[in-house]
């Protein structure tokens, strides 16, 4: 081999074991949150936070600071990066108060504030580290009826199958039960919706049946937004099925699609024709194994 | 190309660095949970066992049939058939030998012998190819090397397949090339047994023949006019074809077909299934830069990202070294055939493994060991240019002064090694190199972290410690937590309680094991909720990155 070929490599081998010696020795734990910054951080959360707050952690692999959080506090999403502004939007606009941001400086803050257009509420310094009190500021939805939360008040929750055959689901207090296994209800959830942290229904579907969830429009409204997705379980599944989804008004199909058996969350908003009364919201599946399947949205004027 | 001579200190020094390399991984055996797939291959190593009883009573009461009849051999060995049971029959009859019958060693330690066996394997291997090929020094200072790569390290102590394969993988090419070398029959009938040994370990193996052939008629051809005569025409073509080749199916099929009972009956059928189950393996889900790879096609830059990010840069640097030196034996216009044939093996052996992996229809099931196997030949050739260039650096000097230079650089690149070996003696599966940023910069970019379920020791003693007599602990063991055969050998080597009671449901258990896998992050979520608390009892994390917690649920 050329004599000039293997001195380079002979430097290229000294080079990269003092670069390697020096970075691991040095510089290999240079990120996250300081130790000592930790109890700070969590005292600060431990006195501020409030049921229906949800934390992000940045960076998200360092948790240490939860070692000192109280019980009670547990809504902690570890999937920031996988959000857009109108995600982080939707979250406020689902349930969550105040969005809390931990991170390690103020460049890593404002470079999330800028990205997701967030509107800093209080900020609160803790040694290096500095904990942020934030909201969105894609302007509020008014939300008429939210799935999640006015789960209960549904009109009616039934399956059907190929016959029309009819049957009902229960309601138990917390969740609509519509059979034995522990699988079959519908009821609300946290949980990842494409990798996004999310209140959600449990909305499992039936081999060849169809699940009905119907919400009665008492409140006047003129859209539905409404977001479905497959959990992790379900989208890794390799032979699983995807979910046909129908939204009807009064019997009339206004929004039709196939939820593909992938990792995305389809979010559709469609207009509501005057005087909706009913809507159905329906599920339907070929062959229902693995088929952990949430929905989400709500009625806006 | 002339080989160098092995002589009696050659054998001295290497069988002395394999036994070094066996006790350091022996004794470092404590510290590395138990994979997941360990949970089943020390079930078989428990079958097995009771195979080889059930063998020595038949034998003894004088029926020396009963072990190789159809109801015996489905007995013992239908669990796990969807691999040959080579290794595993080792993991049974050392487990026989060193625990049952002997008690020298601990259940888990017992089977884990045959893995250290295998690494102590590499080390004479990757020193014969050094010494072989290139010189005694880069023969020496090879496994130090090789095993300060945290991630063959992390799995020369694990009870599977994938150290035993890289060994067997690379002896395959080096056995050949030492016979195109030598021509001695000696070493085509080592090769072949151990072909058929390496077939009955793993599937991996089976692409080498075709590669073989394939090369050798490349450079059959190349060569063609510069053959002699008896090499030459219809029968020529047949006394040309190397020794080795013609062994395989003589020597090597039988071997195999010995050395895995489950074939002994009903062949075609359990063959074919044998075939299926990897022709359609699930993938595994694996985050790469952010992009959870769960669904083919995969990227074709994975295995070769993988690699660039997961090896030390001292041994990245041997890595592409090696593949310049093979590329120059092939173009060199100063190489002869012979040598073209070994570059051009040389450079398929080691890169052929990721090359495979890098298709997008290959089904991704784990992580880099799947794709390591030919990484001990790009160390030793990348050594060896090292070195050479060290020495033109020195040249000067008087030759002593050059041999002082070249051990100064060997032991400062290897002190450089020592800090990342020991931050990941524990979890040398989530080792990241300095050139992504180590673990914290693989984090950053969302990087597979760690994978299945093992890294749970330095949780364990808290666990015991906190845990109240018969506490229902969560293990995960449904998705890629804890498997659960591993659980109960861990109570069973006293890492966790006996006491303690393992389950999968969530809303029964005490405490909790997480690990995390960004995929499986839902179930943190869930364990917060249900627990009612966010707050760790403890945290197995290095350079602040996290890979598991243990969990309590709040009372």
């Amino acid at each position: 081999m050329a004599v000039r070929a293997s001195r380079v490599f002979a430097l290229l081998f000294i080079a990269g074991a003092l670069f390697s010696g020096v970075f691991w020795i040095f510089f290999s734990d240079r990120g996250g949150f300081r130790a000592e910054d930790e109890p700070r951080i969590a005292e600060i959360l431990n006195r501020e936070y409030r049921s229906g707050d949800i934390i992000f952690p940045s960076p998200d692999w360092d948790i240490g600071f939860t070692r000192y959080l109280r019980d009670g506090i547990t809504d902690i999403s570890y999937t920031l990066h996988a959000f857009t502004p109108e995600e982080i939007g939707d979250l406020n606009n689902n349930g969550v108060n105040v969005l809390w941001f931990v991170t390690d400086g103020t460049e890593r803050w404002e470079g999330i504030r800028e990205r997701f257009g967030l509107r800093e509420i209080e900020r609160y310094p803790a040694g290096r580290a500095l904990v942020v009190k934030a909201q969105s500021s894609v302007a509020a939805t008014i939300k008429l009826l939210d799935f999640v939360e006015a789960i209960g008040e549904a009109k009616e929750v039934y399956l059907t199958d190929q016959t029309g055959a009819h049957t009902p689901c229960v309601w138990e207090g917390e969740r609509w039960r519509c059979g034995r296994q522990e699988w079959q209800y519908v009821g609300p959830q946290h949980t990842l919706m494409a990798g996004r942290w999310q209140k959600a229904l449990w909305a499992h579907p039936y081999t060849n049946k169809t699940l009905h969830v119907v919400f009665e429009n008492t409140v006047g409204a003129r859209t539905l937004v409404l977001g479905t997705a497959f959990l992790e379980r379900a989208y890794r599944e390799q032979n699983g099925h995807p979910v046909e989804v129908t939204v009807a008004v009064d019997g009339q199909a206004v929004l039709r699609y196939t939820n593909e058996s992938i990792k995305q969350r389809y979010r559709n908003r469609v207009s509501l024709p005057e005087g909706a009364h009913m809507i159905d919201l329906a599920f339907w599946v070929r062959f229902d194994g693995a088929r952990h399947f949430v929905f989400n949205g709500y009625l806006a004027p | 190309m002339i080989l160098a001579r092995f002589d009696r200190w050659d054998w001295v020094v290497s069988l002395a660095l394999a036994a070094l390399t066996a006790v350091v991984i022996m004794t470092t055996s404590p510290l590395v949970g138990l994979v997941r797939d360990e949970g089943f291959y020390m079930r078989a190593a428990e079958v097995t066992a009771d195979y080889i009883q059930f063998s020595l009573d038949s034998i003894a009461r004088g029926d020396f049939t009963a072990p190789f009849s159809d109801k015996t051999i489905r007995r013992y060995f239908e669990f796990n058939s969807e691999h040959p049971t080579f290794v595993k029959n080792l993991f049974g009859l050392s487990y026989f030998l060193f625990h049952k019958k002997w008690q020298m060693l601990s259940f888990v330690n017992s089977i884990r012998l045959v893995a250290v066996f295998f690494a102590a394997a590499t080390v004479f291997l990757l020193y014969l190819f050094g010494r072989l090929f290139f010189s005694r020094t880069v023969a020496i200072a090879a496994p130090f090397f090789f095993f300060s790569m945290p991630h063959i390290f992390f799995h020369s102590h694990l009870a599977c397949f994938d150290i035993p394969i890289l060994f067997f993988w690379s002896a395959a090419f080096v056995f050949y090339a030492w016979y195109l070398v030598s021509r001695r029959a000696i070493v085509a009938v080592l090769f072949a047994i151990f072909f058929g040994w390496a077939m009955a370990t793993k599937h991996n193996v089976y692409f080498i023949p075709p590669l073989l052939v394939l090369m050798w008629l490349i450079s059959y051809v190349a060569q063609y006019r510069y053959l002699e005569c008896r090499h030459r025409g219809f029968w020529g073509f047949f006394r040309a074809v190397p020794l080795p080749l013609y062994l395989i199916p003589l020597i090597s099929l039988p071997v195999f077909f010995a050395s895995w009972p489950w074939i002994w009956h009903d062949t075609v059928r359990r063959l074919k299934d044998y075939v299926a189950f990897h022709a359609h393996h699930v993938n595994y889900t694996n985050y790469y830069f952010g992009h959870e790879l769960s669904v083919a096609p995969f990227p074709f830059s994975y295995p070769w990202g993988m690699t660039f990010f997961t090896t030390p840069v001292p041994q990245l640097v041997c890595f592409f070294a090696a593949i310049v030196l093979f590329s120059w034996w092939i173009l060199s216009p100063r190489s002869g055939p012979l040598r073209r044939h070994l570059g051009l093996l040389f450079l398929v052996g080691a890169l052929f493994p990721i090359f495979l992996i890098a298709l997008p229809s290959v089904p991704i099931f784990g992580g880099i060991k799947h794709f390591f196997t030919g990484q001990p030949i790009l160390l030793v050739a990348g050594l060896a240019v090292v070195c050479e260039g060290v020495c033109e650096i020195a040249r000067g000097v008087h030759r002593v002064q050059r041999a002082v230079v070249e051990a100064v650089v060997i032991i400062i690149a290897l002190t450089a090694l020592i800090v990342p070996n020991i931050k990941f003696a524990q979890h040398g599966a989530a080792f990241y190199n300095a050139l992504i940023g180590g673990v914290q910069g693989a984090a950053d970019r969302y990087m597979q972290r760690n994978f299945w379920g093992y890294d749970i020791l330095p949780l364990c003693p808290v666990l015991n410690a906190t845990a109240p007599r018969g506490a229902k602990l969560f293990v995960m063991s449904y998705y890629e937590g804890l498997n659960w055969n591993s659980f109960l050998y861990l109570q069973r080597e006293g890492f966790i309680r006996h006491d303690i009671r393992g389950t999968n449901d969530l809303h029964e258990a005490d405490f909790a094991f997480f690990f995390y896998e960004k995929q499986n992050e839902q179930i943190l979520y869930d364990l917060y909720r249900e627990f009612g608390t966010a707050r760790p009892l403890e945290i197995s994390e290095t350079d602040s990155v996290y890979f598991s917690v243990l969990l309590r649920r709040a009372r």
